[in-house]
C-alpha cells in the first residue's frame, strides 16, 4: 500500500502516490486522485492523436518515452505508469505540467500559460510563451516592491457568479541561469528540474501567497527586436486574441474546450485590463521592464 | 503525405542563407526585393516554434536529444501544410537518432541542396559568426562532437544541433541513399551565380522565369544584403557577431588565418577539400 500525500495546487485538492514536494500540504477531501498503475493502451471515442498523446473530451493518454506514461481521466483522476529506473524528477516534471494542465481543461477551468504575483489583494498575471521571461519577470517584482508570488508558468482562471477568479498555483519557479544570475539568487542547492535539462526548480515559499483572487492585470510579454521596452493597452476582439492564444497546451486540446475557453476569457477581460509589452530580446532590460510594468500598476 | 521537403543544408558560413535570399526573390509573388528578415522561404530545421507549434509539446523541458526525437513528427506536419518546395534550412549533419530511428522526415523529403565552402573561408566567416578567432573556429571545424546551440545556461529559440566535423558534415549529406543532393559550391556561386542558382532551379523542376531570376539576383548580390542589413540589421545575426553579411569572398583567409590552423584544416580534411577542388590531387591548395 503507497503512502497517499494530500497537497493544494490550482485551487484543488489533491491525493497522491507519489511525493510532489512543489505543490502545498494540504488537508481536506481530495478533488483529484493522483496513483501509480497500469495506463490503458488507447483511449476510446472520438479521440486526436498527437505526438505520443491521445486526447478526447474527457481522456488523454501521453507517454513521456523512456520515464512514464499518464493517463488524465473525468478531471479527477490521473494515472502514472513509470517506467523501469525513471527519476522522479523526470516523471513530476511533466505531471506538474503538461499533464495537470490537461485535468484543468477537463474541469472547465482556464489554464493560462502565465506567471502571476499578487498586488493590494488582486492578481497580476504575465503571460507569454517559453523563454520569453515570465517567472524572471514575476520574482524581480517579488524582490523589488515585495509582491508575493501567486503562480508561475500555470494560472487557472475560473468563475464564481459570472466573475472571473484568479486560482494560485504553487510557490515554484522554474528558472534557467541566466535568470538566476539576474535576479541575483544562489544556485547553491537548487536542483534542476530534471536530470539532463539544465533548468533549476527556485521555491519562492514563503513569500508565496495560497488563495484566490479578483484579476486586476494581464501583461502580455513578447520579444522585439528593438531596444527598448514598449508598452501598448490591448483592447477590443484583440484582448481575446491575444490571451486565447496564451491558453496552456492550447495545441493540444484544440478546440476541444473552445466553449469554456471563450466564456472564461471573456469574464476576465470584462474585470482585467490588458496590456502587451514588447521587451528587447538582446540585453539585460529587466530593470526598465519592472520599472514600466509598475507604472501600469500604479496607474 | 506530401513529399515536399527540400533541405537547404551546409556547415554554417557556406552560402545557405544568401541561396535562401535568392529564392525567396525568386519565388515571391511581387516585384518587391524581399525583407531579409521575412523571408518568404519556408523555416529552420532547428526552430524551436515550428517545434512546439506541430508537437503541442514545450520543449524546455525535454533533453536536446528528446527534442531530436520530436523533429521528425514536427517537419513532417510542418510540410503538409507547404506546397511544392517546402525549404528547410539546416546546419544539423544529416544523422540518425541513438535509436537508429530518422531524426529527419525522408518520407516528407523530396531532394537536397548541399552547399560546400573552402573550409579555409569557412573557418574565418565562421569566427565572425561566433565572435571568436578563427584558430577556435579552426579547431570547432576539426572537432566531430560540435553543436551549435548547445548552451544549457538560457532559453535558446533554436534545438542544439549536431554539426559532425566539416568533412564529417559534408560527408553525412552527400553519402545518404534516401533523397537526390545537389552539391552546390560556394565559389562557384560567387564566380557565376546564374550558373549556380539556375542549376538550383534546374535541379529541382522549377520553371525558369528569366525577368524573375535577372531580378532575384541583382536583389540577392552580396553587396546588396550586406547594405540592407547594415541600414535595416539581419534578426538571424547572433547577437555577439557584428555583421551577418561579412566579406564573402574567395580566398580572404590568406591574410587572415594563421599557418598552423591551415595546416590542421588541411590535415583533418583532406580527403574532402580534393574532391570539391579546394586541393589538388596532389595536395597543393587550389584557392
Amino acid at each position: 500500500m503507497n503512502t497517499i500525500n494530500t497537497y493544494t495546487a490550482f485551487g484543488l485538492i489533491f491525493s497522491s502516490e507519489i511525493e510532489i514536494p512543489e505543490f502545498l500540504p494540504a488537508i481536506g477531501e481530495a478533488q483529484v486522485s493522483i496513483t501509480l498503475g497500469n495506463v490503458p493502451a488507447n483511449i476510446s471515442g472520438n479521440l486526436t492523436e498527437g505526438f505520443r498523446f491521445q486526447i478526447s473530451k474527457n481522456e488523454f493518454i501521453i507517454r513521456f518515452k523512456p520515464w512514464a506514461s499518464f493517463y488524465v481521466c473525468n478531471g479527477d483522476k490521473i494515472i502514472i505508469e513509470p517506467e523501469q529506473d525513471s527519476d522522479e524528477r523526470d516523471v513530476r516534471v511533466f505531471l506538474i505540467s503538461s499533464v495537470i494542465a490537461i485535468l484543468l481543461h477537463q474541469r472547465g477551468l482556464l489554464p493560462l500559460h502565465a506567471s502571476g504575483i499578487k498586488v493590494n489583494n488582486k492578481a497580476v498575471l504575465f503571460s507569454a510563451n517559453s523563454g520569453i521571461g515570465k517567472s524572471t519577470i514575476s520574482l524581480a517584482l517579488n524582490r523589488k516592491y515585495g509582491y508575493p508570488l501567486i503562480a508561475d508558468d500555470i494560472t487557472v482562471i475560473s468563475e464564481k457568479e459570472g466573475r472571473p477568479i484568479v486560482h494560485s498555483s504553487f510557490p515554484s519557479a522554474k528558472l534557467w541561469q541566466e535568470s538566476v544570475d539576474l535576479l541575483g539568487i544562489s544556485n547553491e542547492g537548487l536542483q534542476y528540474i530534471r536530470k539532463d535539462v539544465f533548468k533549476y526548480r527556485y521555491d519562492n515559499r514563503p513569500d508565496f501567497f495560497n488563495g484566490i483572487l479578483d484579476p486586476l492585470i494581464v501583461f502580455v510579454l513578447e520579444n522585439t527586436d528593438d531596444e527598448i521596452v514598449e508598452i501598448n493597452e490591448v483592447k477590443g476582439i484583440e484582448k481575446f486574441n491575444v490571451l486565447r492564444a496564451h491558453i496552456f497546451r492550447l495545441r493540444m486540446v484544440n478546440e476541444l474546450y473552445a466553449s469554456e475557453h471563450f466564456k472564461l476569457i471573456s469574464n476576465l477581460l470584462n474585470c482585467a485590463k490588458c496590456y502587451k509589452i514588447l521587451r528587447p530580446k538582446n540585453g539585460n532590460s529587466l530593470d526598465e521592464l519592472c520599472s514600466v510594468v509598475q507604472s501600469a500598476i500604479l496607474k | 503525405m506530401k513529399k515536399n521537403i527540400v533541405w537547404l543544408a551546409s556547415y554554417p558560413k557556406s552560402g545557405n542563407t544568401w541561396c535562401r535570399i535568392f529564392l525567396s526573390n525568386y519565388l515571391n509573388k511581387t516585384d518587391e526585393p524581399s525583407n531579409i528578415n521575412k523571408l518568404e522561404i519556408g523555416g529552420i530545421f532547428s526552430s524551436r516554434q515550428i517545434i512546439e507549434e506541430n508537437t503541442a509539446y514545450d520543449i524546455s523541458e525535454l533533453t536536446a536529444n528528446e527534442c531530436d526525437e520530436l523533429r521528425n513528427f514536427a517537419f513532417s506536419k510542418w510540410a503538409e501544410n507547404h506546397e511544392e518546395n517546402a525549404f528547410l534550412k539546416t546546419h544539423d549533419a544529416y544523422l540518425l537518432l541513438p535509436n537508429g530511428e530518422n531524426m529527419f522526415p525522408i518520407e516528407s523529403t523530396k531532394a537536397a541542396i548541399c552547399f560546400v565552402r573552402n573550409p579555409l573561408d569557412v573557418a574565418v566567416s565562421f569566427a565572425n559568426h561566433m565572435a571568436t578567432t578563427p584558430e577556435k573556429a579552426a579547431e570547432k571545424m576539426c572537432d566531430s562532437e560540435f553543436c551549435l546551440a548547445a548552451s544549457i545556461k538560457k532559453y535558446n529559440q533554436q534545438v542544439r544541433q549536431r554539426l559532425l566535423s566539416w568533412s564529417g558534415h559534408i560527408n553525412s549529406w552527400t553519402i545518404q541513399k534516401e533523397f537526390p543532393v545537389l552539391v552546390v559550391r560556394y565559389e562557384d556561386m560567387l564566380e557565376n551565380p546564374n550558373n549556380s542558382f539556375k542549376s538550383i532551379l534546374d535541379f529541382l523542376n522549377i520553371p525558369f522565369d528569366s525577368e524573375k531570376f535577372i531580378k532575384a539576383i541583382v536583389n540577392s548580390s552580396f553587396e546588396k544584403i550586406k547594405n540592407t542589413e547594415k541600414q535595416i540589421g539581419f534578426k538571424e545575426k547572433p547577437a555577439k557577431c557584428n555583421s551577418f553579411f561579412n566579406v564573402g569572398k574567395s580566398g580572404y583567409y590568406k591574410n587572415i588565418l594563421s599557418q598552423e590552423s591551415i595546416n590542421k584544416i588541411i590535415n583533418e580534411h583532406s580527403a574532402v577539400m580534393k574532391k570539391y577542388n579546394y586541393l589538388s590531387p596532389s595536395g597543393d591548395l587550389m584557392i
